[in-house]
């Protein structure tokens, strides 16, 4: 079962009608995804707790639910909403600057390193001997290594990136979802690229994490 | 002219075609120049590639029917008020 399966007609009008089976098969294969997002938005203590009121308006919303988006999009905009919701009850918040999740994410000192004084690179890029994205998937410690270090992003980048290069929604969407700018999110995320991109130079020049 | 250091800057905006035909233009004809650039472009372009395939979580069936389970009970009390 995929994303996929869950944005069809049959699966939507099952959602629609109440049908528990097909809710608690969305329950599985979306909660902890929604729970790393909340994560991002809210104190850690407080995900779990806005996902489960999340689940409970998705449920009661779902039977008028009017495919203006994706189910997903819908799902994680519910999610940004029930955090709101919790921060306003809550003072356990999570604010975060942007400002400061680019002064303080190690991307500018990288670039310093990475190049000299007139613009080209200091030293080439590192070769990767793993060059497809296959191999790389067959890298159980790699998956280990990206995980932890996608949990290690600043939060602002780590909800840009889960949003658009795992869940591969739209950045117009994204936008709305976390109430971005198209600058802001293009920024974050390519910053959050960038350190990922330094894990997997690392693992391909030395074979770990 | 473009340097090394602008094109890290702007290889998710080239990726995503998320720039003028111009800057692209100038973009791709430094590529064309420079070895270096082609193989972080290419790199980064294997790794966003990668990303959507990475194993995402699940809830255990049994997490799932209970949190189902609660939900429910908590829709039928908001509906008794």
């Amino acid at each position: 079962m995929n994303d996929s399966w869950f944005e069809t007609d049959t699966t939507l009008a099952a959602l629609r009608a109440g049908d528990t089976a097909v809710f608690t098969q969305l329950v599985a294969h979306y909660h902890r995804r929604l729970v790393t997002f909340a994560a991002t938005l809210v104190a850690t203590a407080l995900a779990e707790e806005a996902v489960q009121d999340a689940w409970l308006a998705v449920w009661r919303t779902l039977p008028g639910f009017a495919e203006r988006a994706t189910l997903k999009t819908w799902l994680y905009t519910i999610v940004r909403n029930s955090c709101l919701h919790c921060l306003r009850r809550d003072k356990r918040l999570r604010t975060v600057a942007i400002d400061a999740e680019l002064h303080h994410d190690g991307i500018d000192g990288w670039f310093a390193a990475a190049f000299a004084a007139d613009g080209a690179w200091s030293q080439a890029p590192p070769i990767w001997h793993l060059h497809s994205p296959e191999a790389l998937l067959e890298e159980q410690q790699l998956q280990n290594c990206l995980a932890q270090h996608i949990d290690g992003l600043p939060a602002l980048q780590r909800s840009v990136f889960q949003l658009r290069d795992i869940e591969q929604l739209p950045m117009a969407e994204i936008c709305n979802i976390l109430e971005l700018s198209a600058s802001n999110a293009r920024v974050l995320l390519h910053r959050a690229r960038l350190r990922l991109q330094r894990v997997i130079d690392h693992y391909q020049e030395t074979g770990e994490c | 002219m473009l340097k090394c250091h602008d094109i890290a800057h702007l290889a998710s905006d080239y990726l995503e075609r998320q720039m003028s035909l111009r800057a692209r233009l100038a973009l791709a004809l430094h590529l064309l120049l420079c070895g270096k650039c082609r193989a972080f472009i290419q790199q980064l372009r294997i790794a966003l590639a990668l990303y959507p395939q990475l194993k995402r979580p699940v809830l255990p069936p049994e997490q799932a029917q209970a949190l189902t389970a609660q939900v429910l009970r908590k829709a039928a009390e908001h509906r008794a008020g």
